[in-house]
């Protein structure tokens, strides 16, 4: 309920919160509204050392409209998009979070820059394809909304760099709606459906249909576009298209909903949005191509790579393999002593050993929510001839927000190439309030990434080649970057497979 | 509502009544408010106390006039000698001879301060019908309660904006249970509801205007009359709603659901029902 200690700075110009950001990187928080960031220090989830108040800077709030989009400055409160009713859908979405006070409160470039996938405005941002202007220490550029979300509290801005403008296509004619759905008028989407259509004689020359809550970012349903695009618009081909809602999606279970409820979800609330878009375009839109994809990137968004299950004890297993290019006995080695590798496991760092019994601390950092393990790992039991290699780990978190524990087997074989196959398999159990984090998936995404920086420094480490091994803490921006490349890599991959 | 009780029986205004709470040190034993027993059992209590207090006032002011107690009547600010307004003393009067008792008899002993003890004779049964009409979207398993009809009856009605406040917090709270209470630990005993974000409590926004009325059938079993209140809203409103979801998925083959009943149950409910399985 107290947030940690910080520091707390209201720069009079841009550039001063931009150097203040960018001087104390991740340690340090820009505050808007603060509707997301305060009740995260004070549930200690985020513990930043320094906030940057903005609210006091020139020039970041009003709309505007030029050249058909429309400018609306970050500090815009929610409140003010929901009554400005020219911004259309933004409009629309914006009267529906959460409740009156934090609509008072909370920030349009806020709430995009938290990148919560519950969120309304991402994909609203997302399916009007517009952008967000960020200024930073390099200057200023523009970050297309495809772009920006890149997995579960993490966008694709840079540390220092600062939203200072949303901007929305005006989209004139589009039909337009926001469906909703959440238990309580003041509580985060289950799902919700963004629908932006224009018709032009009964066809659909555009529709865009952005989807909240179905996984670790705001989503487009490109399979529903795809079916609708260019066909004659009536109910029924609306109800067939919106069957293709969740195509690709993996939304994670959560308190209100299991995957399969989700997506039926999605099915059900994009028909109903497409329905009442219908009933608002224009007979002539000003219609605005959808930008060009390809068909193969439904599943745009974060999803694991690795199968998550949950495990007999309910705690959350994942299965990962990788490979080392380096002989199976020449790695082997290395993981029966500990010691080698535990530095590259990002953010770990090893503290002492005694009797096989190996102390360190393990920091991991998420957007504004990060946490610091002190424990230890113990080998439990080491099988030469299966080359199969059993780890337990736990460790306490240094402030307090609970603990983790994880059985890790590893199991070891030689590759075709000559390098070694690596097959893990690790229980986790999480408790105290980062737990509640696990409701988005985030911890399969932060897992994965682990498990491929690790492989990447262990080979490194054996072969000589490559970069440094580092075990440094794994910041914000690191982080992102990598779960950008994760995305990318598994489009990759599903393309090549056929998937 | 104590207020009113003591005020009625020392024919004072309630506004002159201060009522301690909270501090079990300032009070006399007595075994705390559950079971919609405050007005029934501490305000007979109250009442008792103040009855007593009220007779031994009207002693000390028919010394103060000089006359038997046959004789005084009471008045708007005191007492009097029976139609006699020109031979009146106030409350403040009396009490103060009580305290400062030079005036009083030697044979009324000084102060005015009363306990009583009240223990019921048999149990008291407030009783009233709940209505409650619900849509649900059959797609995304969705309640909404559209009207809610409450008729209570808790005996003697001492204070009806208490009451019905008491009714509409308790309907409240009902449709809370019935459709968004919850304590959820993982398997791991995580608890995954600590706050009021997962917790769902009903706001305002959830909730239509209740239609609420009362019927006025004072019990025999303390001379108040008063049965209680406390807990008619939420014994009536969670059996309403869950009866009327299930009345209104009936025909579809529902039977049952236990609450809370949250979208995903409902909507499990409906695919269980669709799926042949009948209901959980």
């Amino acid at each position: 309920v107290i947030p940690g200690e910080f520091d707390y700075s209201a720069p009079a110009s841009l550039d001063d919160a931009i150097s203040l950001l960018a001087l104390s990187e991740d340690e340090a928080k820009p505050l808007a509204g603060g509707q997301s960031l305060l009740p995260l220090m004070k549930l200690r989830l985020a513990s930043p050392t320094l906030l940057v108040d903005l609210r006091r800077l020139p020039g970041l709030g009003g709309v505007e409209r030029s050249n058909g989009d429309f400018s609306v400055g970050a500090l815009t409160r929610h409140a003010q998009v929901a009554e400005t009713p020219e911004l259309g859908i933004a409009a629309r979405a914006a009267a529906l979070i959460a409740d009156q006070q934090v609509r008072n409160r909370g920030t349009i470039g806020g709430t995009i820059a938290h990148a919560d996938p519950a969120a309304d405005m991402p994909a609203v941002l997302l399916a009007a394809e517009g952008f967000v202007v960020v200024r930073g220490p390099r200057g200023e550029r523009a970050i297309g909304a495809g772009d920006l979300f890149l997995g579960y509290l993490t966008t694709a801005l840079e540390p220092g760099e600062v939203i200072t403008r949303v901007v929305l296509p005006a989209l004139d004619g589009y039909g337009f709606h926001y469906e909703k759905f959440a238990r309580r008028a003041e509580d985060w989407a289950i799902v919700g459906v963004v629908a932006l259509i224009a018709i032009r004689d009964s066809v659909c020359e555009d529709v865009r249909i952005g989807l909240t809550n179905m996984g670790a970012t705001p989503l487009r349903a490109f399979a529903v576009e795809e079916a609708l695009r260019g066909k004659r618009v009536d109910a029924e081909t609306i109800a067939r298209a919106s069957e293709r809602a969740a195509d690709g999606a993996e939304p994670p279970e959560d308190l209100n909903a299991t995957p399969e409820y989700k997506r039926e979800l999605a099915h059900v609330l994009t028909r109903r949005a497409l329905e009442r878009a219908l009933e608002t375009a224009s007979p002539s839109p000003s219609v605005r191509p959808a930008r060009l994809h390809r068909p193969d990137q439904l599943a745009a968004g974060a999803a694991a790579g690795a199968a998550p299950g949950r495990g007999g004890d309910g705690g959350l297993t994942l299965r990962q393999s990788f490979d080392v290019k380096a002989p199976l006995e020449r790695v082997w080695s290395s993981f029966v002593q500990v010691e080698p590798i535990v530095p590259c496991l990002p953010g770990a760092e090893l503290t002492g050993a005694s009797d096989g019994v190996f102390h360190g601390n393990f920091r991991v950092k998420v957007g504004p929510a990060s946490a610091s393990y002190r424990g230890t790992v113990k080998l439990e039991s080491v099988d030469e001839a299966s080359h199969t290699l059993v780890m337990s780990a736990s460790g306490q978190d240094q402030r307090g927000q609970g603990s983790a524990s994880a059985t890790i087997t590893l199991k070891l074989g030689e590759a075709e190439d000559g390098g070694t196959h690596v097959e893990a398999t690790s229980s986790f159990s999480i408790t105290g309030t980062l737990a509640r984090f696990g409701r988005s998936g985030m911890i399969e995404d932060v897992a994965n990434l682990l498990m491929r920086r690790f492989a990447a420094c262990i080979e490194r480490k054996l072969t000589g080649k490559g970069g440094p091994a580092s075990g440094a803490p794994m910041g914000a921006i690191g982080l992102a970057l990598s779960l950008a490349r994760e995305r990318v890599l598994r489009v990759l991959e599903r393309l090549r497979t056929g998937r | 509502m104590f207020a009113q009780i003591v005020g009625e029986a020392l024919g004072l205004d309630p506004e002159r009544v201060a009522v301690l709470h909270g501090d079990t040190d300032e009070g006399p034993f007595g075994m705390g408010t559950y079971g919609s027993r405050s007005a029934a059992v501490g305000g007979t209590a109250a009442a008792r106390a103040a009855a007593k207090v009220a007779d031994k006032a009207l002693r000390i002011a028919a010394a103060l006039l000089d006359v038997s107690q046959d004789e005084v009547e009471r008045t708007d600010g005191g007492y009097q000698i029976r139609d006699t307004p020109d031979a009146a003393v106030t409350h403040e009067d009396v009490a103060r001879a009580a305290y400062v008792p030079e005036r009083l008899p030697k044979d009324i002993e000084p102060g005015l301060e009363e306990t009583a003890f009240y223990d019921p004779d048999d149990f008291l049964w407030p009783f009233g019908a709940h209505a409650a009409v619900v849509e649900v979207d059959a797609e995304t398993g969705k309640v909404t309660l559209v009207r809610y009809v409450a008729v209570d009856d808790c005996g003697r009605v001492i204070n009806p904006l208490l009451v019905d406040g008491q009714i509409h917090g308790g309907i409240t709270h009902g449709v809370g249970q019935a459709l968004y209470e919850q304590i959820v630990y993982t398997p791991e005993g995580q608890l995954a509801t600590g706050t009021f974000v997962d917790y769902g409590l009903p706001t305002a926004a959830e909730l239509p205007s209740f239609e609420t009325d009362l019927t006025e059938t004072p019990t025999p079993i303390n001379e108040l009359g008063v049965k209680g209140v406390g807990e008619a809203g939420t014994i009536g409103c969670s059996p309403a709603i869950t009866n009327a979801v299930v009345d209104a998925l009936r025909p579809l083959g529902v039977t049952g659901i236990d609450m809370p009943l949250s979208p995903l149950r409902v909507w499990q409910a409906l695919k269980n029902v669709e799926h042949g399985r009948g209901a959980p």
